[in-house]
């Protein structure tokens, strides 16, 4: 027997108990499971993160955006309004500051830590919190010391710790030679995975631009994920009244735009062997988008002219994370929707962890119509060929 | 039927919960407005330890005449038990997902004698 006061220090191995029963109940320890999209928040630790940014004036700008004595937060990156912890019912928001991490470790890597142990997950990738906004800053030059500044912390500081955490490092995709230049630069640090770009911006991915980044991404054989967000500012959806309308649009709509601009514009058939991703948008956007454009391509060939199959041909070749992943009352809606999207090769599980929509391997491994060997690329081996990991040393938990 | 003693009201004071086993099913209790409830602390979601989680009055919305939204309101005569792993909400004291009306979190009679509370099984 055991009481909960509300009192005490706040603990992911306690917040995430139950995870644990449901690892050991299913025999994750049989197989390994990687997490492609967890998150830690950068903004705890964003005096120690300052000290790695290069260039002079904008550390000093971030130095002199952290409250005061604090050594956390910043002023620094663009916020959102909303209300994630859905106004306090859910508690771990509130509680995250104040869970101190082990003697001797990295807090970040601590925190990472024990939430894999207590879902049973052998690999995390992990990515910041507030950066997912930094693409809405309207000076790319401070976009572009934050992403240095945040490679090099990551890299110099965090993943050294531990090599079963690694990451798809965020790029200034407002300034592409900037981009380019930390792909060059970072591509080769162990720990690192791949790139990342946040989903919420503006400049269109297929502009010419870009291109030498999708080379250098191609010849490294690196994956490029779009991790989703939103923007409540965004003139569609300021008419939503509520943040379940904001983030249930936003964050499948940006992932949308761009695997439209890339798909179209023929970026796959410019770039056959560049990885692309798309996370956190749920998964009900993929067939809605295959049927649309195949529809539409059918009738205006003309206005693609570098593809040479469907448009739904393309986007099954893409891979796509699974969380927040919906779950219909009609289960074979869900299994159509692996299909179309090719997910015994192509899905690889997230969870998200901590953010408030957060999924634990349970959503792919308890689905009835998936068999063993399905679930198991799904919850870890497609990751690991996609990201070349090896075997892990041990298997959790 | 076995009734169970897990504690004084004492215990269950300022909101704590006791988490107990029940049957081998992990049972949350607690007190809410002076009545006892105990619930099985895993959720229909994705099992998460939803006798641990807020107790929040319901939202209402209040319409007009012309059935414009004229307000929001708590609802402080009904309670919603809260998940803390994603916020789904259960209705006291049926534990009725209010989201879906279909789902029922499995609860436990309770019973206080002299302060002491007692668990049925
Ligand atoms: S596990 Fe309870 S709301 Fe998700």
């Amino acid at each position: 027997m055991r009481t909960v006061t509300g009192q005490g220090e706040p603990d992911t191995r306690k917040i995430l108990a139950n995870a644990r029963v449901q690892a050991v109940e299913r025999g994750y320890s049989e197989f390994p499971i990687v997490d492609v999209d967890a998150h830690h928040y950068e903004n705890d630790s964003w005096a120690e993160l300052t000290g790695y940014i290069d260039d002079p004036i904008v550390r000093q700008l971030s130095e002199s955006s952290i409250a005061k004595g604090s050594g956390r937060g910043t002023t620094l990156i663009p916020s959102q309004v909303g209300n994630q912890d859905v106004g306090g019912r859910i508690q771990r928001y509130g509680l995250r500051q104040d869970e101190k991490g082990d003697e001797g470790r990295h807090r970040d890597v601590s925190l990472i830590r024990r939430s894999m142990e207590m879902m049973g997950i052998d690999y995390t990738i992990v990515f910041p919190t507030p950066m997912l906004n930094l693409g809405l800053h309207p000076q790319p030059e401070v976009e572009k010391a934050i992403a240095r500044g945040y490679a090099r912390w990551m890299t110099e500081r965090v993943l050294p710790e531990d090599t079963s955490i690694k990451t798809m490092l965020y790029l200034p995709f407002n300034d592409p030679e900037a981009a380019l230049k930390l792909v060059e630069d970072f591509s080769s640090k162990p720990g690192v995975v791949g790139f990342m770009v946040t989903s919420v911006r503006y400049r269109p991915v297929h502009d010419k631009a870009y291109m030498p980044v999708y080379a250098a991404l191609e010849e490294r054989g690196l994956p490029l994920a779009f991790h989703g967000a939103h923007n409540w500012y965004e003139r569609a959806t300021e008419q939503l009244n509520r943040f379940i309308s904001a983030h249930a649009l936003g964050f499948p709509l940006y992932n949308m735009i761009h695997l439209m601009n890339l798909v179209i514009n023929g970026i796959p058939e410019r770039f056959p062997k560049l990885k692309l991703m798309f996370m956190e948008g749920g998964l009900a956007w993929v067939p809605f988008l295959m049927q649309r454009l195949d529809s539409e391509y059918m009738m205006r060939t003309s206005e693609a002219p570098l593809l040479t199959k469907k448009p739904s041909a393309y986007m099954r070749e893409f891979y796509y994370s699974t969380q927040p992943m919906e779950r219909p009352d009609d289960l074979s809606i869900l299994e159509k929707t692996f299909e179309q999207l090719d997910a015994r090769n192509r899905l690889v599980f997230s969870s998200d962890y901590p953010h408030w929509d957060f999924d634990l391997p349970g959503v792919i491994y308890d689905l009835p119509f998936l068999d063993e060997d399905s679930k198991r690329r799904i919850l870890g081996r497609n990751a690991m060929e996609l990201f070349n990991l090896p075997e892990p040393k041990e298997l959790l938990p | 039927m076995q009734e169970q003693l897990v504690g004084s009201v004492d215990d269950l004071k300022s909101g704590n919960r006791l988490i107990v086993s029940i049957n081998g099913t992990e049972v949350s209790v607690f007190q809410s407005s002076g009545r006892y409830f105990a619930f099985q602390n895993r959720c229909l979601h994705q099992g998460g330890p939803v006798g641990e989680g807020a107790l929040m009055p319901k939202v209402t919305a209040v319409l007009g005449r012309g059935r414009e939204v004229l307000e929001e309101r708590f609802d402080d005569n009904i309670v919603h038990l809260v998940c803390p792993w994603h916020g789904w909400e259960y209705e006291l004291p049926s534990g009725e997902c209010v989201a879906d009306r279909r789902l029922r979190l499995p609860s436990f009679e309770v019973r206080v004698k002299e302060g002491k509370v007692y668990v049925v099984s």
